[in-house]
């Protein structure tokens, strides 16, 4: 069965097209990686999942549930279900690191202080952080560190689906490949369904079961990793070389 | 000639639009008071900030007033009227004009500003997304608390800086100006209306709403990373302001009843 499905979603800002008739099935368990330049509509369809961006046309169905043009409490009810992991962390920065995993359970699920307290530990814990930062600030930890409590973060509430935006984006490839791992063990422990946007290959290698390269608002090729590696597709085949010859050109406004 | 019409019109185009956003937000947040959840907590911090700490700036500006308007009043008048115009018309312009106004004035620059960089922070950087994908409605959770502590707030501070505005025109008029202090007291007690207090509460109440408000709005819809933050911070202080002079005529003249 499809947990997520994308149909024939558009979404544009003014005049510029971001995505333009995207449509992708994801299955339940699923890791789907959306490769792709800058700017062209990756962060964009996460949000759109979200309700952070109300597409233009098109449909996203969570469970096989509309999710485009719902109530707020019924969007809110979808959101319990899906964590995400922004690309800067977006920890809150005037919360200490615990109040920030504890957070989605207090607010959002109601759980008490003490029950939330315990489970924020636990995640931490996952994500190879000690109880030595549970009362420090966001900004007192180092990139890595705040990617961690990120993670923390999203699976806190138990999410069915997880969203990375560009998880390992400015982090050394030793702390990268870090996130990567704690990502793949995470989430495969938990068995959901997760979509990753990023245009770094080595992570999309260490994460992806299918891979996604986006180019002007439309999916141009899926399939996965050794395939990719495999295919003849120009655009795929481009991505990878990083040769800026080929049908590829990531200027901005797709108009 | 062209251009330039193009340029009003359009300029005309985009002032409505920011109009019509505002209210919408205005409405949202006046709806979002009377639905669960409410955010306590977050309520009582914000009274402490708004209320609390904006004391001594409200305080001083009060006392200050009343203590010039004491000695401007005197310039001004025959001396033997003195004891009893003096107190008149510092407690008249104090708890009517002076204590809501430039009370208000003030917490628009501490406060109003101090929201709008706080919001339009956790704005440009994913922070507001990140309390939706929590399943946290930001209006809830960052406007309203802030909205209400505004307004019941503000009308606290202006009581206590009539006291003192009172109270700086007092030690002038009796310390510096030599009018006798129990004559001068009494003036003050029969010059006091609950008209007048009321009115500058009131007043006060607005301007909690108008500042709180426009800080929200200014940093929920700021973009641009630290320029526009900046931008927005400057915009909820300027507007603001210029909102709260406007709202105290339309008031005024409400209670003066022309």
């Amino acid at each position: 069965m499809d947990k997520i499905v994308y149909k024939n979603v558009s979404k544009s800002f003014d005049d510029l097209i971001v995505l333009d008739d995207f449509s992708l099935n994801i299955k339940k368990g699923d890791s789907v990686v959306i490769i792709g330049g800058s700017g062209t509509g990756k962060s964009v369809s996460l949000k759109c999942l979200l309700g952070l961006l109300t597409p233009d046309n098109g449909s996203i169905k969570v469970d096989e549930q509309e999710t485009v043009g719902i109530s707020s409490e019924y969007r809110n009810k979808i959101n319990e279900n899906i964590g995400m992991l922004f690309q800067n962390g977006a920890l809150f920065d005037s919360m200490t690191v615990i109040e920030n995993v504890c957070f989605g359970l207090k607010s959002g699920k109601g759980i008490s202080d003490r029950k939330s307290r315990k489970i924020g530990i636990e995640c931490l814990d996952k994500v190879g952080l000690d109880k030595s930062i549970l009362d420090k600030y966001p900004s007192d930890l180092s990139g890595g560190m705040r990617k961690r409590v990120a993670l923390a973060r999203a699976i806190a509430t138990n999410p069915e689906i997880i969203l990375f935006d560009e998880p390992t984006t400015g982090l050394d490839p030793i702390t990268a490949s870090t996130i990567d791992n704690l990502i793949v063990d995470t989430v495969r422990k938990m068995g959901v369904t997760t979509i990753t946007v990023t245009h770094d290959l080595a992570s999309v290698r260490r994460i992806a079961d299918r891979v996604a390269l986006l180019y002007k608002g439309k999916i141009e090729w899926i399939g996965t990793v050794q395939e990719m590696d495999e295919t003849d597709n120009p655009f795929v085949k481009q991505f990878i070389n990083g040769s800026s010859k080929g049908p590829i050109h990531w200027a901005r406004g797709n108009k | 000639m062209f251009n330039i019409a193009q340029n009003i019109g359009s300029l005309i185009i985009d002032s409505v639009e920011v109009i019509g956003k505002m209210i919408r937000f205005s409405l949202i947040s006046i709806i979002g008071i009377l639905s669960r959840p409410f955010y306590t907590n977050i309520f009582i911090n914000q009274c402490i900030n708004i209320g609390f700490f904006s004391l001594p700036v409200v305080g001083m500006t009060t006392l200050f007033a009343g203590m010039v308007l004491a000695l401007q009043s005197y310039a001004g008048i025959n001396p033997n009227l003195a004891s009893t115009t003096i107190p008149n018309l510092i407690v008249l312009a104090i708890t009517r004009e002076l204590a809501p106004v430039l009370g208000g004035l003030m917490v628009a620059g501490r406060i109003g500003a101090s929201i709008a960089a706080e919001i339009g922070t956790m704005r440009v950087t994913e922070q507001i997304e990140a309390l939706e994908t929590l399943s946290t409605d930001p209006i809830k959770y960052l406007v309203i608390p802030r909205i209400l502590a505004g307004i019941i707030t503000l009308p606290i501070l202006v009581l206590i800086g009539d006291i003192i505005g009172i109270l700086g025109g007092y030690i002038v008029s009796v310390s510096k100006l030599g009018l006798n202090p129990a004559s001068y007291l009494n003036n003050t007690i029969e010059a006091l209306s609950l008209i007048g207090v009321i009115s500058g509460l009131t007043k006060a109440s607005v301007f909690g709403f108008i500042t709180t408000i426009m800080g929200c709005y200014q940093g929920y819809n700021s973009s641009g990373g630290a320029e526009g933050v900046g931008k927005a911070t400057t915009n909820a202080v300027v507007w603001s302001s210029i909102m709260i002079l406007i709202a105290n005529y339309i008031i005024t003249e409400m209670f003066v009843g022309v």
